[in-house]
């Protein structure tokens, strides 16, 4: 039975990924429900259309897409319930972090603030790549811009974030 | 100096394993003479580090438990349709040859065969339709992999 254990295979990839991609969804809209509902709906999209992923395509690219695309969907549906207040950046660095109660490792804080500081598209490559461990290609993909733009989107991501770290936390020594 | 400049611009795809081979030589001979370049460079290998072990939340057990349950169950239940329908139009192609075939089968019988046909492709058609309609408007349609 080629197509169940195939089906089998799916929905155990789906469940990592899913996992990841529910940290993902919630980098962007800062709510747990919210995040959980996306990412149902980006499974269960990538679940309907599997057999074009077929033979052993990695899903990520394309659930990740999905994903983001139903997160500002969300976005974009909390923006007209405001209506026409001003648009809150998905991880306003002035809003109070609901992790920080999580935040178990110390050493991690500077780097979470700073994080949280830098402009959100610069964060959003940031996390797809040394977080969600994507290549630019699929970072392009789910983006929607080229990959040369990923390249430098990133680059300027990591110089601010380690200017701002020396700047702040350890001005006389590198990070 | 524009020599550093150049190969800092690229330090970060070198790190991600994105450039050329031709290129990685480049950057690579490059770090190897320049201590400053070598320091940006392993600050973006720690913070890349850092990044990737920082902590997000997970999904609620149960709630997860429930979307992957809900997820497996559509292939069941595929499966199930699948069965059912193969079953049912089997049943019903043979009683209408049996119809057809047989002269001694009341007009009850008849009628009785007949609407169950007629109401079955009646049914199948309206989810058909349904079906099309939804995909339509599916906008996850194109999204290619």
């Amino acid at each position: 039975m080629v197509e169940p254990d195939r089906a089998a295979e799916l929905l155990r990839t789906l469940e990592g990924v899913g996992r990841r991609g529910y940290a993902y969804a919630w980098q962007l809209l800062r709510d747990e429900q919210d995040a959980l509902d996306a990412v149902q709906t980006a499974l269960a999209a990538v679940w309907q259309h599997r057999r074009r992923l077929w033979p052993g395509r990695d899903p990520r690219g394309w659930f990740y897409r999905v994903l983001r695309n139903k997160c500002l969907d969300v976005l974009r549906r909390r923006c007209r319930s405001r209506a026409g207040g001003p648009v809150p950046d998905a991880a306003d660095p002035t809003q109070p972090d609901p992790l920080g109660a999580l935040d178990r490792q110390e050493q991690l804080a500077g780097l979470r603030r700073a994080l949280a500081e830098l402009p959100a598209e610069l964060r959003e490559v940031l996390l797809l790549r040394d977080f969600h461990d994507l290549p630019y290609r699929e970072i392009a993909a789910v983006l929607g811009i080229p990959a040369g733009t990923v390249m430098s989107r990133l680059h300027r991501a990591r110089l601010t974030l380690r200017e701002r770290l020396l700047a702040k936390e350890r001005p006389d020594e590198r990070l | 100096m524009r020599g550093c400049e150049l190969i800092r611009e690229k330090l970060s795809a070198y790190l991600d394993g994105e450039l050329t081979h031709q290129e990685s030589q480049k950057v690579r001979a490059h770090l190897g003479d320049c201590a400053q370049c070598r320091a940006v460079y392993e600050d973006f290998a720690r913070l890349r580090e850092q990044v990737g072990r920082l902590e997000f939340p997970q999904p609620p057990e149960e709630e997860w438990s429930r979307v992957m349950a809900n997820l497996a169950f559509k292939t069941t239940r595929g499966a199930g349709w699948l069965l059912w329908i193969g079953g049912a139009a089997l049943l019903l192609g043979y009683g209408l040859y049996e119809l057809i075939r047989d002269p001694t089968i009341s007009v009850i019988e008849h009628v009785g065969v007949l609407a169950l046909l007629s109401g079955s492709a009646v049914l199948f058609l309206t989810v058909l339709i349904e079906r099309l309609a939804a995909y339509r408007s599916d906008k996850y349609k194109d999204v290619e992999k």
